[in-house]
C-alpha cells in the first residue's frame, strides 16, 4: 500500500498545483488561438505545446525538466540560451525576403529607424517602474516586435525572462492587426491616409547583391554587437540574391527555419513555468510590451508625417506603422486600412520597405543595448 | 504544384514573365468542383484566389447582383490579397470546374521574396477589382453607393 | 528605486538617446548609401567601358511584349437576332420552372435567388441548365446600373428540341 501511495505521489496527479492549471490554460489558449483564429499558427501551436510540455508537474531530480542538467529539452534549449537560434532564423528570413521595395525608395528606411522608438521609451519605462537595467533592455526590445531578436537579447541580458519576453513579444506580434488599427486612424487624417505613392525606381540585380554586403559592412561596424543578427540577415539575402547558390538558399527558408522555429517554440514555451510566469513581473512585461508596440507603431507613422513636411513626394503615413518589423503581418495592416479608405490603393509592397527596414533597426537596437551591457 | 507550361495557358498570366509563371506554378494547386458546389461562401474569410481553368462558376454578391465567369484565366477571390480580405461573393459551379487554387499565405511568401512578382499580380488583380466593382454596388433608385458587405 | 531617479540612476537618457542615435545614423547612412548605389554604378559601368573601349552592352534577349489588357470576353451566347432556341427535354422543363420562379422577382430577377428558391422546390440541377440557357443567350445580363441582375432575353423563342 505504501508503495502505491508513493507511486501516486511522484505522479502529475500527486505533484500538481493550481498554478500548473493557469499555465496549461494559458498553452491551451496559444494552441487555440493558432489553430482555431490562425493568429501565427507557426509560432503560437508550437509555443502552447511548449507550455504544456514545461508545466506538467515532475519529479525534480530525474533530468526530465528544461532547468535540468542532462535532459532532452535542456540540450535543445540550449540554443536559445546561447542566441543561437535566433541568427538561424535571421538566416532564413533573409534567404526569403525580398529587399527590392526598400532598396527602391531607400528613405522608407527612416520609417524602420522610428518604429524603434518604442524599444526605448519602454527601456525607459521599465527602468522607472523599477526594473534593473538588464531586464529593463530586455523587456523594451518586445517594441522591435521581432521574436529572434528578442530572445537573442533577453537570453544575453535577462535569461531567466527568455520566457515571458517570448510568449509577450510573439503575442503582440499575432495581435498586430488589433494593436495598430486604432492608433493608425488617431494619428492620421483621411486626406493623409488617401495618399497614392508613386512606384519605386526599379532595382537591378547588381545592387541587390551588393546591398547585403554593404549593409552588413556598415551597420555591424556602426553596432558590432548586432552581428550574429545582422550578418545572418544579410548573408541569408545574399544568398537568395546571388542566385548561385540556391540550393542553399531554399534550405535556408524552408527546412532550416522551420527545424528552428519548431525547436525555439517548444523550447522557449517549456521554459515559461508557472513559478516564472505567474509573478507581477510577468504581467508588468505584458502590460510594457502592449505599449511598446504602441509607442512604435506611433513613431512610425508620426515621423511619415514629419517626412512629408520637407519632402514634395509624400508617403502614405500609414506605412510608417510597418517600421513595426512583425514582418508582413504589419505591412498587411496597412495596406488593409489603405484599402478601406481606397480600394484601389495598394500598399503593400510601399509597407514592405520600412518593414524589412524594421528588422534591421530592431537588431541594431538590440545590439546597441547589449554592448551597453557587455563586461568591458 | 502544376506544370508552369499548362498554366502559362491562362489568359491571366499571358503577359507575366516565364520566371513568374514558375514560381506560381510551384505554389498553385488544382482543384476540381463539381455542379452546384460551393467553392467559398461571402464574408467568410479570404484564403485562397483562385484562376478558372475550365467550366463555369456563378459569383453572387450580397446584394442580390450575379456574375458568370466562364473564360479561362479568369480570377475570382480577389479578396484573399486585398482588404476586406474576406470574400465579397459566393461561387458556385454551375458545371463542374477546374481551378487553379493559390493560397494566400503562399502567394505573400511568394511576394515577399520577389517584389517584381508582387507589383505585377497585384496590377492584374486591381483590374479585376475595378472591373467587379459595378456588382458590388448596392440597387437603389440611383444607382449610387458601394456595398460595404 | 523607481522614477526619475531610477532611469538616472542606469544612465537610461544617455543609452536612450545613444541608442536611438547609432539606429537613424545606421538606417540613414545606409539610406544614403543605397539612394547612391545607382548613380556609383553608373559611374563604374562608364569607366569600365571607358577602359575596354568598348560600347555599352544592351540588356540581352528580348524583352518581354506587353500585351494590351484583355477586357472581359462577351459571353458566348447564341445571336440575339435569332429568334428561336431549341433546348432538350430536361432543360425545357427546368427553362419553364424558372420562368414562373423568376416571375415573383420581376421582369428582372437574381440569378442566386432564382437558384435557391430552385433548389428550394428540388428542381433538377438547376446549375447546369441555368448554365446552358445562359451560354445560348435565353436569359441575358443587363446593362448600366442594372449589371449583375438579368432578365429573359426578349425576341426569343424556345422550342423542343425535336
Amino acid at each position: 500500500m505504501d508503495m502505491v501511495v508513493a507511486f501516486f505521489k511522484n505522479t502529475g496527479f500527486g505533484l500538481v498545483d493550481y498554478r500548473h492549471f493557469i499555465m496549461m490554460a494559458v498553452g491551451i489558449g496559444f494552441i487555440y488561438l493558432g489553430i482555431a483564429k490562425h493568429y501565427e499558427p507557426l509560432l503560437l501551436v508550437p509555443i502552447g505545446f511548449g507550455i504544456l510540455m514545461g508545466n506538467v508537474p515532475i519529479f525534480k531530480g530525474l533530468g526530465l525538466g528544461i532547468y535540468e542538467s542532462g535532459s532532452v529539452l535542456n540540450y535543445l534549449y540550449f540554443g536559445v540560451r546561447q542566441g543561437i537560434y535566433p541568427p538561424l532564423i535571421f538566416l532564413g528570413i533573409g534567404a526569403m525576403t525580398d529587399f527590392s521595395t526598400m532598396l527602391g525608395r531607400p528613405k522608407l528606411m527612416l520609417l524602420g529607424a522610428a518604429a524603434q522608438l518604442g524599444i526605448f521609451v519602454t527601456y525607459l519605462v521599465a527602468l522607472a517602474l523599477g526594473f534593473p537595467a538588464n531586464e529593463a533592455a530586455s523587456i523594451g526590445i518586445i517594441g522591435g516586435a521581432d521574436g529572434p531578436t528578442a530572445i537573442f537579447l533577453a537570453s544575453k541580458l535577462a535569461p531567466e525572462l527568455v520566457g515571458p519576453i517570448a510568449i509577450a513579444a510573439y503575442s503582440y506580434m499575432a495581435l498586430v492587426p488589433v494593436i495598430q488599427p486604432p492608433i493608425m486612424f488617431l494619428l492620421t487624417t483621411k486626406k493623409e491616409r488617401l495618399i497614392r505613392m508613386s512606384d519605386p525606381r526599379p532595382v537591378s540585380k547588381r545592387e541587390k547583391i551588393i546591398f547585403p554586403i554593404a549593409g552588413f559592412l556598415l551597420c555591424c561596424f556602426l553596432a558590432p554587437a548586432a552581428l550574429p543578427l545582422l550578418g545572418m540577415l544579410f548573408f541569408g539575402n545574399l544568398l537568395k540574391e546571388c542566385l548561385v547558390a540556391d540550393r542553399l538558399a531554399q534550405t535556408a527558408r524552408t527546412a532550416l527555419i522551420d527545424i528552428v522555429t519548431i525547436i525555439l517554440g517548444i523550447t522557449v514555451g517549456a521554459s515559461t513555468q508557472a513559478d516564472v510566469f505567474l509573478t507581477a513581473k510577468s504581467v508588468g512585461i505584458f502590460f510594457l510590451g502592449a505599449a511598446s508596440f504602441m509607442v512604435a507603431t506611433a513613431g512610425g507613422i508620426l515621423f511619415a508625417k514629419l517626412m512629408n513636411v520637407f519632402s514634395q513626394d509624400k508617403i502614405n503615413p500609414l506605412i510608417g506603422a510597418a517600421g513595426v518589423s512583425a514582418v508582413p503581418d504589419s505591412a498587411r495592416v496597412a495596406q488593409m486600412i489603405g484599402n478601406r479608405e481606397d480600394p484601389s490603393n495598394y500598399l503593400l509592397m510601399h509597407a514592405m520597405g520600412p518593414n524589412i527596414a524594421g528588422v534591421i533597426g530592431s537588431a541594431v537596437a538590440a545590439g546597441v543595448l547589449w554592448s551597453f551591457f557587455i563586461a568591458p | 504544384m502544376v506544370e508552369a507550361s499548362e498554366l502559362r495557358q491562362s489568359p491571366f498570366l499571358a503577359d507575366i514573365p516565364d520566371g513568374d509563371v514558375q514560381r506560381l506554378a510551384e505554389v498553385a494547386v488544382l482543384v476540381h468542383f463539381n455542379e452546384s458546389e460551393v467553392i467559398f461562401q461571402a464574408n467568410t474569410p479570404a484564403k485562397n484566389l483562385y484562376l478558372l481553368k475550365s467550366g463555369s462558376v456563378l459569383l453572387s454578391f450580397p446584394n442580390g447582383r450575379s456574375l458568370v465567369v466562364r473564360q479561362a484565366g479568369q480570377a475570382l477571390g480577389w479578396s484573399s490579397l486585398v482588404s476586406p480580405f474576406h470574400y465579397t461573393a459566393t461561387a458556385v459551379c454551375l458545371k463542374d470546374s477546374v481551378l487553379y487554387q493559390f493560397s494566400n499565405a503562399e502567394l505573400f511568401s511568394l511576394f515577399r521574396m520577389d517584389a517584381g512578382l508582387a507589383t505585377r499580380i497585384t496590377a492584374k488583380i486591381e483590374s479585376v477589382i475595378q472591373e467587379r466593382k459595378p456588382y458590388r454596388m448596392p440597387r437603389t433608385a440611383h444607382g449610387e453607393g458601394e456595398s460595404r458587405s | 528605486m523607481t522614477g526619475l531617479s531610477a532611469i538616472a540612476a542606469a544612465n537610461g537618457w544617455f543609452i536612450t538617446v545613444t541608442g536611438l542615435v547609432i539606429v537613424f545614423t545606421g538606417l540613414a547612412v545606409l539610406a544614403a548609401f543605397i539612394a547612391s548605389l545607382d548613380k556609383l554604378l553608373t559611374l563604374w559601368d562608364r569607366g569600365v567601358a571607358w577602359l575596354r573601349r568598348s560600347r555599352r552592352r544592351e540588356s540581352s534577349g528580348p524583352e518581354p511584349e506587353d500585351l494590351a489588357h484583355k477586357g472581359p470576353v462577351s459571353l458566348p451566347r447564341a445571336d440575339a437576332s435569332a429568334r428561336s432556341v431549341f433546348l432538350g427535354g430536361e432543360t425545357l422543363e427546368v427553362y419553364q420552372y424558372l420562368q414562373w420562379l423568376s416571375r415573383r422577382q420581376g421582369d428582372v430577377f437574381s440569378l442566386s435567388r432564382l437558384l435557391e428558391q430552385a433548389e428550394k422546390r428540388g428542381i433538377p440541377r438547376p446549375h447546369f441548365h441555368l448554365d446552358e440557357l445562359l451560354a445560348l443567350g435565353v436569359i441575358e445580363e443587363l446593362p448600366g446600373d442594372d449589371r449583375g441582375f438579368y432578365r429573359w432575353t426578349p425576341g426569343i423563342t424556345v422550342q423542343p428540341e425535336e
